[in-house]
């Protein structure tokens, strides 16, 4: 349960600090770049979603059942598809958009994939 | 310099990171990396600006080496204040932009890369639609109905209520199993 709460913290925690750089980018007159988090505070949000779904249906089992729903959502793979179309049609702000997709699920799934085993190597 | 363009030049500009961008280039011309070090923002940030800096006539590039370097695009910035806020527009001129302006949203809208993503239900909406495919049409050519399905399934699966459309909307003419662009 500690490890779940680790997770959880960490999610938390990155949507505030998101949250509050939105909110200073705007005031800084930076809305293009408040625009950009605002997308990677989406993607935790989603993450945040998705976590909450398997600590309910699958208790025991939260890490398969976390990577389960990002597999049945089929996400990753459509942002790797618009990507590549994107980038086929040389629209480089469509592709800057997927880019940061991507990386930002990358992220979340790496921090879950070392909380994960700093509790299983305890 | 037209309205439109001032106006689009100065929605560019009201953004902290790209003024700062032009400060730097301002100095010197620099490469996308050099500014992004400098700034302190990533190299992918300064590139997405520098897209946008360059789409209005802000930044210039040029090639050095292995480089692409920037450089501020000084006529834009000399020219008096004054004189780019009197730009004007005639009314004709202004009724043809808002018009190229709508047709450009509606692609928008409902093409993605070429692709009809789904038929207006608007009239309106749906002949500017229509009209972009019939342009992979040739005037004075004739088509074999497998063919005009052909073009069409290249934009929209649906190619039966697409072809049906155009020749209700007369940008295709049928006589038997012969289709010709109308002009």
């Amino acid at each position: 349960m500690e490890l779940v709460d680790k997770f959880q913290i960490f999610l938390d925690s990155s949507r505030k600090k998101l949250e509050e750089e939105i909110i200073h980018l705007k005031a800084d007159h930076r809305a293009d770049e408040a625009d950009f988090i605002k997308i990677k505070f989406n993607i935790y949000g989603i993450a945040n979603s998705f976590y909450g779904n398997a600590k309910r249906v699958s208790p025991q089992h939260i890490q398969d059942e976390y990577f389960k729903c990002f597999e049945r959502s089929q996400l990753q793979k459509k942002w790797e598809d618009v990507y590549r179309t994107a980038k086929e049609f040389g629209d480089v702000d469509r592709m800057r958009i997927e880019e940061l997709k991507l990386e930002t699920l990358q992220e979340i799934n790496s921090k879950f994939v070392q909380i994960m085993q700093d509790g299983e190597g305890q | 310099m037209k309205e439109i363009e001032v106006i689009q030049l100065f929605k560019c500009l009201a953004d902290k990171s790209r003024l700062q961008i032009l400060q730097s280039l301002m100095q010197e011309d620099m490469y996308v990396e050099l500014l992004a070090e400098r700034l302190g923002l990533t190299p992918a940030t300064i590139s997405f600006h520098l897209k946008k800096l360059e789409a209005v006539g802000a930044v210039t590039s040029y090639r050095e080496q292995y480089y692409t370097m920037y450089s501020i695009c000084r006529e834009t910035f000399q020219m008096n204040l004054i004189d780019v806020i009197g730009a004007t527009s005639d009314q004709e001129t202004d009724i043809v932009e808002r018009e190229l302006a709508y047709r450009k949203k509606v692609l928008t809208t409902f093409f993605s890369y070429g692709k009809l993503i789904k038929i207006p239900t608007q009239r309106k909406k749906q002949l500017i639609c229509l009209e972009e495919i019939a342009k992979a049409f040739e005037f004075e050519k004739k088509y074999e109905e497998k063919e005009v399905n052909e073009i069409i399934k290249k934009y929209f699966d649906d190619y039966c209520t697409i072809r049906r459309n155009m020749i209700a909307e007369k940008l295709l003419s049928r006589e038997g199993h012969v289709y010709s662009r109308i002009r």
